[in-house]
């Protein structure tokens, strides 16, 4: 099995087929990763994660260049794709990278774990959240000079690619720095805000990317946390969007190490692409 | 002092893990037993750097090498000994 270029292997098998994973997973997000899920899968196949651009080589990039990486070692492979999962955001990359496979093959199944369109305000939620932790590093009034910054790249960039340049910048010009008032080394500093920016970019690139059309005939096993997954929409919006649901109540933070989820995705693995998907359900 | 306890010195003079160093053991979770982040991570990775005089590329910087005190030990060791290959996924039988 050739190594993947722009993915990180998860598994291998004595297998022929190949299940890709969409995620940005950092290590150490505490947030239960694709790593966490592969611990509890029983399905014996090789098992591949998309891996981030490297750092710095992002800007730029479009969701079709993003997934342009991917699919490229999905073709180099010669293994035959049986599925794309994907988690939260990761799942409108998975929809992609399912629909790039069904042209050299036939397409494979497509799960989804929380999946999420994902929109431009997220990618400034994400800079928000980092900026609330970071509040104690700023005087008073710099702090504010720093939301009104950030308030002001949130509303004046016209698009998700261009909103990852800026908050890019501001990244490296305000919380970096501040990162280093509590603390933490210079190098850790950078590299974190290399990491985040990375992030930035990957959530761009998906907000160009409508995956629609592919989710309407995939399941979705979703945890039970308001905001993530279908219960980003109201109740009324979501018939339609996936082809069925499961819900757990399980918090999205936890989803991928809940052994239930992995039974599921064990049984969803073993279908055939053009089997029905299984009745929803709420699993308790 | 060894790299074990080292890395038990980072994670309470650098990291800031509430967890006396007499109490960590080598198997407990970074991430779910000590409260590390992707930030706690990251400085870490570049703690480990500094104190072995090692470079923890991106291929190295994984969940399974920095699962526990011991896999980082053995990512460390593996560094020292000029081994470029990190552990390889299990495979399955």
């Amino acid at each position: 099995m050739p190594t993947p270029a722009a993915s990180l292997v998860l598994r291998t098998a004595a297998s022929d087929e190949l299940v890709l994973t969409a995620d940005f997973a950092a290590t150490g997000r505490t947030t239960a990763t694709f790593h966490d899920l592969v611990e509890r899968l029983a399905t014996e196949v090789n098992i591949w994660e998309t891996a981030p651009a490297p750092y710095g080589t992002e800007q730029g990039m479009t969701g079709h260049d993003q997934v342009d990486r991917w699919a490229r070692d999905l073709k180099d492979s010669g293994l035959r794709v049986r599925a794309v999962i994907g988690f939260c955001g990761g799942g409108v990359y998975a929809a992609a990278l399912a629909e790039r496979a069904s042209r050299w093959q036939a397409e494979p199944r497509l799960v989804l774990l929380d999946p999420g369109v994902v929109k431009p305000y997220m990618q400034v939620e994400h800079v928000q959240g980092w900026l609330t932790r970071l509040t104690p590093a700023f005087a008073e009034e710099d702090a504010g000079h720093a939301r009104r910054a950030l308030l002001d790249i949130a509303t004046t960039s016209p698009g998700p690619l261009e909103l990852a340049r800026r908050l890019g910048g501001y990244v490296r010009e305000v919380l970096q720095p501040a990162l280093g008032r509590t603390g933490h080394s210079g190098q850790a500093a950078s590299d974190l805000a290399d990491l985040v920016i990375g992030y930035l970019h990957w959530l761009a690139g998906a907000a160009q990317l409508d995956p629609r059309p592919r989710w309407r005939e995939a399941p979705a096993l979703n945890s039970a946390t308001p905001g993530f997954g279908l219960h980003l929409l109201p109740a009324a919006d979501r018939a339609g969007l996936v082809r069925a649901v499961t819900f757990y109540d399980v918090p999205h933070s936890d989803l991928m190490r809940h052994d239930q989820v992995a039974r599921a995705v064990d049984a969803l693995l073993a279908r055939p692409v053009d089997a029905p998907v299984p009745v929803p359900r709420r699993v308790l | 002092m060894t790299v074990s306890e080292t890395v038990r010195r980072i994670l309470v003079d650098d990291i800031f893990v509430e967890v006396p160093v007499e109490s960590m053991n080598d198997d407990d979770s970074l991430r779910d037993v000590f409260g590390l982040d992707s930030l706690g991570f990251v400085e870490l990775r570049v703690q480990c750097q500094q104190a072995f005089d090692v470079k923890i590329t991106n291929d190295d910087f994984t969940p399974d090498n920095f699962a526990t005190i011991r896999s980082v030990r053995e990512l460390v060791e593996r560094l020292l000994a000029g081994s470029a290959h990190p552990a390889a996924p299990a495979e399955r039988a």
